[in-house]
């Protein structure tokens, strides 16, 4: 492991043949392959997440249309006749019978609204007449920006005080615990609401960071825990006594030690992050000008009673993309870090 | 262990103190003003607009907002020292007052929801675990995975529309499970038991088989830990029966880290509610400050974090007690 | 403008209390013959001319009396109401407006809209010369007021007629200090003085002759509080508890909360008509339009006006035979408004550029699913004033070839130095976005693919917007324009808010015309004073094609939507317009219990 390097890094202390005598890209490349081959529901999790990956980057590759494009059909029921009287009679649009057949009325292509997955269309158009399929594709470059975005944050601001926290003890310590218990005792939801809401305009760049913030808590918690034990350990023990310098200790020796946790922390947290941004756009807080699952699901239910496909769809992205970075994350655990089973799920989100 | 509950809570007040600042300079960076807001939305284009500002001065004034942070900061502060947590602009309430009415709501839909929780997880990680590797566990674990992976809301709009209308049709027999949903009375269950019943228990599957994944996950790993135990060996070894040795010897050791998760659980859902009740209609506590955050009714988002604060301040102090409880090795120092 | 009466309206908009049928109903025809009889005193001049041409304004039948029971509590859904005060004469709040009409009689009201006739209520009968210059009012006889500390169910006199005209004409508090909040003073301004004639009659004199004076003290808002009851709360109306409201009328507040949840029951003193219905519960359901159905469909409201076609006619499938659609224009059209006197927003290109962006098909079919009409700055809900759409698609805006005017947009964008403006933020209400979800995205494409800059679209409470219209940051030099509904249709007839709004003198015209147009000046001068009502329909017309050819003159008017109204065939409503005939369902609206529908609903 790369702590025990960072000691023994004494020439001639390899065994022969093993993996870590090899290059980086053949050590990672066979750690692959024995992850997927010994944790086949992690090899999953990654599948999915791949997918996801793969969708946004690749969105004007496979999303076959452009998500803002409005798809139009001929509309056979349009009555020449009706239409020319309701130019001189506005309120003929108004009166039953007509009221309830405006496509008697509808001059031209009409938007080919909700409808139901066919070739053209493989999930169907939207409210607006949008290709369901392009605005699922484009959807994940939004939960992705936001749920690696918010880890990314969380977790880089969570360790550096985690690792500050545990190695110095003292009155730091007690600081920035109590900062931390204040912010894991807020209503993480409502603490969410509130940060968002501070930016007069929020865009998804706002809540990925309101995101990052709300969740730094919990990482420093982690970290902290992990940096404790750590800190015990005989190398750093021997690190110090050589005089090595605090940052240096922290840099060198502590930090490679708890990576581990770190990574896992990390991937749960994007699929807890990626549930919060659907949460917030769910109930239309989100930003309005990003192509949001959370969002298509709140719209799409208006329509759930007789035109199901938009909100089962868009809900059904969320899912996928939540469960395989849950199942990656799982295993990552149980292969980096089996203490830390169990943790990391903090409901409220 | 009487220090140790009195230590802890006083470890805890500034704990409190340093949430009730964050909220309070949150929620005075917030951009709108409820004051401009309220009296502007009255009259959108007054005569005479110069007057309007001048009656905007005074209302401001006369609920003390003009006063600078630092001077409003320690008034607050110094009125939650004294138990007074504000009054609502809105309806000019006291903030508790509304946080009291909203309770009921709030309570019984996390009460029900932890009731669907735990007996979901409970037994589920239980039988995962003594099966381990077998159908049944794969299918449970699919089954929570996928549980924790389905945003809640989308579960719960789902739920709803199918059951109040028309019903959700079973697979291989001709039932459908569908009731009539009270959504315009939102009784409680004192009130209407029945009514009550088939309203909550839509959001109480919904949120509650969330948090129940969670919890059978880790039950269920906590399991297999402790049953790989010297002491579950021997008791297999002594003969013992299995249902004694699954709830005496393992269960109750595999309980003690879920009974923190249980905990994060109650703690969170007196907040995580908010969507829900959003959703169906529920004047309780989430309903209400979503309300006071989008309307910048101040006192009541601060007086309703406070006190949910200092709630899971309380049920996290339970749970370190609880530990004693269900771990005797553990002693509190 | 009252904004915030088209966002009360729009949140009560599910429910049975907008204003769809009044507008709906107020047909080609019957705006005219309201005004003859706003003018000619409530004489029902039948004129031939003026009968609807089919198919428009075909009402549902009423049955007769004789059919009619009594019993039966309404269920209606309304906002999580936030009422503004409890002095209805200092109220801008349309459910107020709407509460208040159960409780509270006016002077006179409407018995029917669509035709335009009044009958008396707090005054059983009025009189007015023919020169317009006076009308004496009759007070109505045996009529007390509510049962409620401090009046105590004393009888009503004509000094509580006198008081309430000489408040709103004076717009003073108890102590003497100005209120700015008397909404409606303007319109008593004409009056030169008020006298209890005797213990039985009321006479007002106007300084000039007022063909709008009769059509005040019918509009929602003109409902009689008790003296006492004012001095009693004045200070403490905002306070709005159900105790502050006492009136005269058929129904008396007996809980209110302020989340909107709130009842109405039977008056027992009130012997001025028969009422049918017992009562009314509101409940607060606006948040959820999947919970609003399914609310509707389990017959827990009696009301619900589906937003989508789909859900419309899959609910009258559903369903057939026990409901029915009861459709009508919206009160609040579809448009924005800017204040557009200063530069750069005063330039034609550019406001042009913006009007002939928006495509109006399309937003007619991507958000009503084709249930609208285009609109011009006089909607087709007072379609005697305002032109026909074959004419109205004969200007800039509005013609059938998109494209093409697409096209000649951009050239005017870049005449007009737009693309230099760089990113132009649109604040769109929340709960616009919310009912009608992506249409901000709608608008922003529309004019990003024409004028070529960045279209930021910001989604806004309208408080925020009422906000921000009087600081005039719509338009004058800020890049903001905001888009959503507009002020309601709540006159008859559009002459008054024509010159409120357009008119260099109008009082709203420093906030959001600001594009002075000196044929729109005195167009609006000569109605305000003209008593010929055929004649100020010429002029409505003239203006409305004036303000068009100015690009909305700072409100582009996009369209008006259809509300298509579901009620279970055992509730029989009232002509539907609420803001001022709240009061018909005192003597019109009851509850078929015979009717097949009837079973299932819950008690």
């Amino acid at each position: 492991m790369a702590q025990d390097q960072s000691v023994l890094n004494l020439p001639g202390t390899a065994v022969q043949g093993s993996v870590s005598d090899r290059s980086l890209p053949v050590r990672w490349a066979h750690g692959s392959w024995s992850f997927i081959v010994g944790r086949p529901i992690g090899a999953v999790g990654l599948f999915l997440i791949v997918i996801t990956i793969g969708a946004a980057v690749f969105a004007p590759l496979v999303s076959r249309y452009d998500p803002d494009k409005t798809f139009t059909t001929a509309n056979p029921a349009f009555r020449e006749d009706l239409y020319e009287q309701s130019l001189d009679n506005p309120l003929m649009r108004s009166t039953p019978p007509y009221s309830e057949h405006p496509e008697w009325f509808a001059k031209g292509e009409q938007p080919n609204q909700l409808a139901s997955p066919s070739s053209k269309h493989w999930l169907g158009t939207d409210n607006h007449a949008h290709d369901m399929w392009a605005r699922i594709i484009y959807g994940a470059q939004l939960s992705l920006l936001v749920g690696i975005g918010g880890a990314v944050i969380a977790v880089f601001f969570g360790t550096v005080l985690g690792v500050v926290s545990g190695y110095f003890g003292g009155w730091v310590d007690m600081v920035i615990q109590r900062i931390s218990d204040a912010m894991y005792t807020f209503p993480p939801l409502i603490l969410l609401l509130l940060f968002v809401q501070v930016i007069d305009r929020p865009n998804k760049y706002h809540i990925t960071i309101a995101l990052g913030l709300v969740g730094i808590a919990q990482v420093i918690r982690i970290v902290r825990a992990s940096v404790l034990s750590a800190r015990e350990d005989v190398y750093v023990s021997a690190a110090r006594t050589i005089g090595a310098s605090d940052s240096r200790i922290m840099l060198r020796h502590i930090f490679p030690n708890i990576t581990a946790p770190i990574i896992v922390v990390f991937t749960i947290s994007i699929g807890l992050y990626i549930l919060a941004e659907a949460g917030l756009a769910f109930i239309g807080l989100g930003d309005p000008a990003a192509i949001s699952w959370g969002k298509m699901v709140n719209d799409g239910r208006n329509f759930g009673s007789t035109e199901p496909y938009m909100a089962l769809f868009s809900g059904l992205a969320i899912t996928f993309t939540v469960l395989g970075f849950n199942l990656f994350g799982d295993a990552l655990r149980d292969a980096l870090d089996p203490r830390l089973r169990g943790r990391g799920s903090r409901t409220g989100f | 262990m009487r220090n140790y509950i009195i230590r802890r809570t006083v470890i805890n007040i500034p704990v409190i103190l340093f949430v009730a600042t964050l909220v309070f300079f949150a929620t005075s960076v917030l951009p709108g003003d409820f004051v401009a807001t309220r009296i502007i939305s009255q009259n959108p284009i007054p005569e005479d607009p110069v007057a309007q500002q001048e009656q905007i001065r005074q209302v401001r004034a006369e609920l003390g907002l003009d006063d600078n942070v630092a001077v409003r900061y320690v008034k607050y502060i110094g009125n939650i020292l004294r138990g007074d947590l504000g009054t609502s602009f809105q309806d000019r309430n006291s903030a508790v007052s509304g946080f009291k009415e909203g309770l009921p709501y709030t309570l019984q839909l996390s009460l029900m929801t932890l009731f669907v929780a735990v007996v979901t997880s409970v037994p589920i990680g239980i039988i995962s675990a003594i099966r381990q590797d077998r159908p049944i566990d794969y299918f449970l674990r699919i089954f929570a995975i996928l549980a924790l992976a389905a945003p809640n809301f989308w579960v719960a709009t789902m739920l709803l529309l199918y059951i109040s209308t028309g019903g959700i049709p079973l697979p291989f027999v001709d039932w459908t499970i569908g009731w009539s949903v009270d959504i315009t009375g939102h009784p409680l269950l004192w009130e209407d038991p029945v009514a009550s019943f088939k309203l909550f228990i839509i959001p109480a599957v919904a949120g509650g088989l969330a948090s129940g994944a969670g919890i059978m996950r880790l039950l269920r790993s906590q399991m297999l830990e402790v049953l790989r135990q010297d002491y579950v060996r021997t008791a297999w070894a002594k003969g013992l029966r299995e249902r004694v040795i699954i709830v005496r010897h393992a269960l109750k050791n595999a309980l003690i880290p879920v009974v923190t998760v249980l905990g994060l659980t109650i703690a969170g859902l007196i907040s995580g509610n908010v969507v829900f009740e959003y959703l169906f209609n529920l004047p309780g506590v989430g309903n209400r400050i979503l309300t006071a955050i989008r309307s910048r009714d101040v006192p009541v988002v601060q007086a309703f974090v406070l006190i949910i604060a200092t709630f899971v301040v309380f049920v996290n102090l339970a749970i370190d007690l609880l530990y004693g409880v269900l771990d005797p090795r553990i002693r509190f120092s | 403008m009252r904004q915030e009466n088209s966002y009360w309206v729009r949140r009560l908009n599910s429910s049975r209390l907008s204003r769809r049928r009044f507008v709906g109903g107020a047909a080609t025809a019957g705006v005219g013959a309201a005004s003859l009889a706003l003018v000619g005193c409530g004489d029902d001049d039948d004129d031939d001319d003026d009968e609807p041409t089919s198919p428009a304004g075909t009402t549902p039948t009423q049955p007769a009396a004789a059919q009619k029971e009594k019993g039966g509590i309404a269920r209606f859904s309304s906002a999580n109401a936030t009422f503004d005060t409890f002095d209805v004469d200092r109220s801008r709040f349309t459910p107020f407006a709407v509460l208040i009409g159960y409780t509270n009689l006016g002077f006179i009201q409407y018995k029917s809209f669509t035709e335009g006739e009044l009958e008396g209520a707090f005054a059983s009968d009025w009189e007015q010369p023919d020169d317009g210059l006076s009308v004496s009012f009759t007070l109505r006889e045996g009529m007390k007021w509510h049962n409620k500390a401090p009046v105590n169910g004393r009888a009503a006199t004509v000094d509580d007629m006198v008081a309430f005209l000489k408040r709103n004409q004076a717009g003073l508090l108890a102590d003497g200090t100005v209120d700015q909040s008397f909404y409606r003073k303007a319109e008593y301004a004409n009056i030169d003085s008020v006298t209890a004639t005797d213990a039985k009659t009321v006479t007002v004199k106007f300084k000039k002759p007022d063909p709008f004076f009769l059509g005040t003290l019918a509009s929602g808002y003109a409902k009689i509080q008790a003296p006492e009851a004012i001095a009693a709360f004045e200070k403490d109306y905002a306070n709005t508890s159900a105790a502050q409201i006492i009136g005269t009328g058929p129904y008396t507040l007996t809980e209110f909360k302020a989340e909107g949840s709130l009842s109405i029951r039977r008056n027992p003193d009130f012997t001025a008509w028969d009422t049918w219905i017992d009562g009314i519960d509101y409940f607060p359901l606006f948040t959820d339009n999947a919970a609003l159905q399914s609310a509707f469909e389990q017959k827990q409201i009696d009301a619900y006006g589906p937003r989508t076609k789909a859900v419309l006619d899959d609910l009258l499938n559903k369903y057939k035979g026990q409901l029915a659609d009861h459709p009508s224009f919206a009160a609040n059209p579809m448009a924005g408004t800017y204040w557009g006197g200063s530069a750069p927003w005063n330039n034609p290109n550019l406001i042009g550029a913006i009007f002939r962006s928006i495509n109006r098909r399309e937003l007619i079919a991507q958000m009503f699913q084709g249930r609208a009409a285009l609109s011009g700055n006089i909607p087709p809900t007072q379609s005697a004033f305002t032109i026909t759409e074959r004419e109205l698609i004969t200007y800039e805006g509005y013609r059938e070839d998109y494209a093409k005017e697409a096209a000649e947009a951009k050239a005017m964008w870049a005449a007009g130095g737009g693309p230099a403006l760089g990113e132009i933020i649109v604040d769109i209400p929340d709960i616009w976005e919310g009912a009608y979800g992506g249409v901000s995205t709608l608008i922003k494409n529309m004019l990003e693919s024409n004028l070529g800059n960045t279209f930021t679209p910001k989604i806004e409470p309208y408080t925020t917007i009422n906000t921000k219209l009087p600081q005039k940051l719509y338009g004058n030099g800020n890049n903001n324009i905001w888009y959503g509904w507009i002020s309601d249709v709540t006159q008859l007839e559009p002459s008054l808010s024509l010159f409120n709004v357009y008119n260099s003198k109008g009082p709203q015209f420093p906030f959001i015309g600001g594009a002075q147009v000196a044929k729109i000046d005195s167009n609006t001068d000569k109605m305000l004073i003209e008593t010929d009502i055929e004649v100020r329909k010429e002029l409505c017309k003239d203006t409305c094609i004036e303000l068009i050819k100015a690009y909305g003159a700072g409100i582009p008017y996009n369209m008006i939507n259809i509300n298509n109204t579901l009620q279970w065939n055992y509730y029989h409503g009232t002509e539907d317009a609420a803001f001022v005939t709240a009061h018909q369902f005192a003597n019109q609206a009851y509850m078929d219990q015979k009717d097949a529908s009837w079973s299932g609903r819950p008690a």
